[in-house]
């Protein structure tokens, strides 16, 4: 499992992460991962379209690093989730808390119109 | 199941780096059948999450060194898997989901494990044989 942070500006960061987000691969990114999506408020995008797998401990902490943010004040969203990964997600009810878009540009744009 | 099933057969420690053998056993013994990505990732899914469930929560009786049995049979329009292991009785399907959280505290607090199973299978059995856990879980094929 592999993370790459890019901030885009001061109020928006691209997160991506690639390969397996399983019990493994969370336990390698949990702390860089949380690390970055609770520096302070910002609207964070996390780009999903080369996880290849996606187990519910992996969901759990997308939705950890979400809430931190909203309590922060930002916003965390998903994009470009292949299908499986999407279904995953929906299975668990957590894409009607954590808006799922089709990439990381249109996710920006919605942020930015929020 | 058809006259030219398959049936294969694997044992991996109860540990979490037993995760990834046991995805590459399947993706392996599975290529054949050649599964779309969403059908193979509910498979792998499923045993994942068992596998999950097993590492961070049983209390096995055979300590560290308990070992997880894996038996998978599959044709073409049916893969079945038999996982058992040594760890205290848990029935998946007696448990409570817990439905779709209201709220992101709630979504970062419970376990969607069983709920991805559930949805993951066609049929899930389970009983207790031996001191074992037995899960019986089988997947049609398109």
């Amino acid at each position: 499992m592999k993370i790459t942070i890019e901030d885009l500006d001061s109020a928006r960061r691209l997160i991506r992460l690639e390969g397996r987000l399983d019990l493994i691969g969370h336990d390698k990114i949990e702390s860089q991962f949380s690390d970055a999506c609770a520096e302070g408020p910002m609207f964070i995008v996390l780009d999903l379209s080369k996880v290849s797998f996606l187990a519910t401990i992996g969901i759990r902490l997308l939705a950890l690093s979400a809430r931190s943010q909203e309590e922060l004040g930002g916003k965390l969203v998903l994009a470009s989730p292949q299908s499986h990964i999407r279904r995953s997600i929906e299975t668990t009810g957590v894409s009607e808390l954590v808006p799922i878009f089709e990439n990381a540009e249109i996710a920006f744009d919605a942020l930015r119109s929020d | 199941m058809s006259e030219q099933s398959q049936t294969l057969n694997c044992a991996l420690p109860a540990c979490k780096d037993s995760l990834n053998a046991a995805h590459e056993w399947l993706a392996s013994a599975l290529a054949q059948l050649e599964l779309s990505k969403d059908e193979f990732n509910r498979i792998d899914l499923a045993v994942n999450e068992w596998l999950t469930n097993i590492i961070l929560h049983g209390k096995g009786i055979d300590g560290p060194d308990s070992v997880i049995r894996m038996r998978m049979t599959f044709g073409s329009r049916q893969v079945t898997l038999e996982i058992r292991d040594t760890y205290a009785p848990f029935n998946p399907k007696s448990m409570e989901l817990p439905g779709h959280p209201q709220d992101l505290e709630h979504a970062s607090s419970i376990g969607f494990g069983i709920a991805v199973i559930l949805d993951s299978v066609s049929t899930i059995e389970y009983d207790r044989v031996d001191s074992e856990n037995r899960l019986l879980m089988q997947f049609d094929l398109a």
